[in-house]
């Protein structure tokens, strides 16, 4: 396991520990959590420059970091690192100055961080096991061989999973009792138990190799994958929802794109979701495309952002789920050779997050995991200020805000107009 | 490098302290080469060489040719400045002469767009600046000897020629000159066979240079859109001469040919997949360098006084062992507010980019803060700002 991997899967429990209160994980899952808020405020405040220290508090409070947190260990921190200097009178800190470094060194040095802080046992085995499971579900027992731990520790770290879903047990249909991540599936919970319920133990090894190719090549087509022994679970897997796929439609063939399983944060269309839906176009064109394909996934990625993809007559097709989900939008044209369409990117905070996601995943480098809630820290952090939709997406997901001047205060603080 | 054994060594001091107020980074006895065939060759030499940003990081050069005594062959002299002024692209030229005649010279001085001074009229100058004259600070102090020696006894101990910081820079675009700057200051800080030191003293020299190539190199950058910028940054910065396509093509031939070549050969799989391969063109510090680009362009008007505030750290902290003169940094700015983080910045690039020794490194953090101390202080005309 990488110490990025570490970094990720430590966002991913920080992340489903949000609001919550779950028995000693205040103590036991202490270094798993400071390292996976550390990430996401890292991520947030990068490139800010130079962040008054209420802004850096309203920052926190969006995140649902404690501000006091953030600023005695999760600042400190990064002050020990050469990643802020803060500037104060007094003890006061007035001001923050950031020098966050590219966000693969962040994901790095934060996971060897994790190891140098000695984590707890339940931390080791939650963070392990989070990244065992994410590729295929274990016996408690073969978990706790795999891990080399005690089987106590096992059922410590799945019990604080289980209370807030990213670690989960089921009953196969043998009536074996194993250990899963429901976290990577909770939009589609009892379709992936369906799929993993009917798996032996041999197909479930199959499971997790695919998984790793999948990962070596984010979007692969799935012909790529399937060989003769593992063409029925990939199959099933795809039809159940255990591998999230795209799938894209011409007049007589459908072509699926695999991607590896991830945490889901959002409720319905995510931003990682939305990021998986680009790359799959862009591999649609460069694998299956009829006439010319494409040799630079990312130059083209560029140039559908730039709105400068030269209309042609199969993008009605190729980008066609882009246009579903408000990603593009699809204008049919006259050109040299008849009939075409121009592609036309919609720039909004959450296409252009969900377009940085897919360039990552291009580029085969581990991104943060995100939702779209860290979409709009990064645009209060960065511009300053709510955009429509966003505001529009809140009004839509609460029927009131209760402390409506103290929520207006946060969002002035955010935005760095102060008093 | 200015010699003291140079005849016009006066002149050239006099014009660079006159362009230094006006607000331009200054050097002397520029080389200019070209290659051929059977390799380097002199094309010329520019007695003062000057450039100076724009607040949208756009450079104006100014080229000036320095003669004592009477020259016959001005005309002639004229129209090479002028040529040179076009390789430049620059805005104006000086003709500065001990002994001359503007009016002899009217038609073609104006034809060319050059201007033409005495040292009468530099010393006219000097008076409604306010420049004092005596004053020696910067690329033009007394004493440049020692850095000469410097140079050269690095250049015998770690047998690696440092030509390309007084020579062929000048030449190049800002792409070519930061990726050899930045070569040159790796090899430095990695050497076992210089001391810290030397390490210091070259390093510190490179940042001037450094820092000049990367502004230049922000002009485009801050035209574009947001979104495309850091495609650009990482594509242009790594193609130097060759575009950074063409690069990795011809790469990733030779790689297709190597794994045959090996597999024929040795019956053996060549162990590094064409991805590894290829990755190897890209410099271990590219992604610290395209973040700290991606933060200066934020910041424009308090990232054009970093070459100079190099120069003045080279030549008067460490060389004269005084006190940077930080009251002269910003002579030719209009601005009177600005804010440190573009520099310090820099100074966590060099860090993450391993470009910088500890002493230097502690010498920076040292002179930074008394810079900020400076900017603190009530009376200064220039202040502090935060962003």
């Amino acid at each position: 396991m990488s110490y990025e991997e570490i970094c990720a899967r430590c966002v991913e429990i920080s992340k489903s520990l949000v609001n919550t209160s779950v028995g000693l994980v205040g103590m036991d899952l202490k270094t798993t959590r400071k390292i996976g808020d550390a990430a996401r405020l890292a991520a947030s405040i990068r490139r800010t420059g130079e962040i008054p220290a209420r802004t850096f508090e309203a920052i926190s409070t969006t995140l649902k970091i404690p501000p006091l947190i953030a600023e005695d260990s999760l600042l400190r921190e990064f002050e020990s690192l050469g990643w802020v200097q803060t500037k104060r009178i007094g003890r006061k800190i007035t001001k923050i100055e950031e020098y966050m470094p590219p966000n693969t060194d962040v994901l790095k040095t934060l996971g060897i961080l994790w190891e140098e802080l000695q984590p707890t046992p339940i931390d080791e085995v939650s963070i392990k096991s989070l990244h065992l499971l994410s590729k295929r579900p274990y016996s408690i027992e073969a978990l706790s061989s795999e891990l080399d731990t005690e089987l106590e520790n096992v059922e410590a770290s799945i019990h604080y999973g289980e209370q807030v879903n990213y670690l989960g047990t089921f009953q196969n249909r043998d009536g074996k009792l194993l250990a899963w991540t429901p976290l990577y599936w909770n939009n589609n919970l009892e379709n992936a138990l369906r799929y993993i319920d009917r798996q032996s133990e041999e197909n479930l090894n199959r499971i997790s190799l695919v998984t790793e190719r999948i990962k070596n090549l984010q979007g692969v087509p799935i012909e790529n994958l399937i060989t003769h022994e593992n063409r029925g679970i990939i199959e099933s897997g795809v039809y159940f929802g255990y591998f999230p796929s795209v799938q894209i439609s011409t007049a007589t063939k459908k072509f699926d794109y695999m991607f590896t399983p991830r945490a889901h944060f959002d409720t319905g269309m995510g931003v990682f979701e939305k990021a998986e839906l680009i790359v799959a176009s862009i591999r649609h064109g460069q694998y299956h495309a009829d006439h010319s394909r494409i040799r630079s996934p990312i130059a083209i990625l560029r140039a559908l952002r730039n709105n400068v993809l030269k209309p042609h007559s199969h993008a009605l097709t190729q980008y066609f789920p882009l246009k579903t989900h408000g990603i593009v939008n699809i204008h049919q044209v006259k050109a040299y050779f008849g009939k075409g369409y121009k592609v036309e990117w919609i720039d909004t905070p959450e296409n252009n997050y969900a377009a940085d996601i897919a360039r990552e995943l291009l580029s085969k480098n581990i991104p943060v995991p995100a939702s779209f809630e860290d979409v709009e820290v990064r645009q209060l952090a960065l511009d300053g200020f709510f955009n429509y939709t966003s505001e529009q997406r809140k009004i839509s997901k609460t029927e009131s805000i209760m402390a409506e001047d103290e929520f207006k205060r946060l969002m002035e603080e955010t935005a760095g107009i102060t008093e | 490098m200015m010699e003291k054994d140079d005849k016009d060594y006066k002149l050239k001091q006099k014009i660079m302290r006159y362009f230094w107020r006006l607000g331009y980074f200054v050097r002397s006895n520029v080389k200019l080469t070209r290659e051929t065939e059977l390799g380097k060759s002199a094309l010329t030499d520019i007695d003062v060489l000057a450039l100076r940003f724009t607040e949208n990081f756009q450079t104006d050069f100014i080229i000036c040719d320095c003669k004592t005594g009477k020259n016959v062959s001005n005309s002639e002299r004229l129209l090479w400045l002028s040529g040179l002024q076009n390789y430049f692209d620059s805005r104006i030229a000086y003709f500065l002469r001990s002994d001359i005649s503007a009016r002899e010279y009217e038609e073609i001085l104006n034809k060319l767009k050059i201007n033409c001074l005495t040292v009468d009229h530099i010393s006219w100058l000097e008076e409604i600046y306010g420049i004092d004259s005596e004053e020696s600070f910067g690329p033009f102090i007394d004493d440049q000897e020692q850095i000469k020696i410097g140079f050269k006894e690095i250049e015998k101990k770690t047998k690696y020629s440092l030509d390309y910081l007084f020579i062929d820079y000048w030449r190049d675009n800002p792409q070519h000159q930061i990726l050899q700057v930045m070569s040159i200051c790796i090899l430095m800080n990695q050497s076992s066979q210089i001391d810290e030191n030397e390490k210091q003293f070259v390093l510190l020299y490179c940042y001037g240079l450094l820092s000049l190539s990367i502004l230049r190199f922000c002009h485009k950058v801050l035209m574009l859109p947001t979104i495309n910028k850091e495609e650009y940054i990482q594509e242009t910065l790594l193609s130097g001469k060759i575009p950074f396509k063409e690069r990795v093509s011809l790469v990733e031939h030779f790689y297709s040919f190597m794994v045959k070549e090996i597999e024929k050969r040795y019956k053996e799989k060549y162990p590094i997949s064409k991805s590894e391969f290829v990755d190897n063109l890209i410099p271990d510090y590219k992604p610290y360098l395209v973040d700290y680009i991606l933060r200066l362009v934020k910041y424009p008007e308090s990232s054009v006084f970093i070459p100079r505030f190099f120069d003045l750290m080279f030549y008067n902290g460490l060389i004269g062992e005084q006190d940077i003169p930080f009251s002269r940094l910003f002579e030719g700015f209009s601005k009177n507010d600005f804010s440190l983080k573009p520099l310090k910045d820099f100074r966590v690039f060099a860090e993450r980019s391993n470009i910088v020794s500890e002493n230097l490194n502690t010498f920076l953090i040292k002179h930074i803060e008394k810079f900020e101390t400076y900017l603190n202080t009530d009376n200064n005309s220039h202040t502090l700002v935060n962003l």
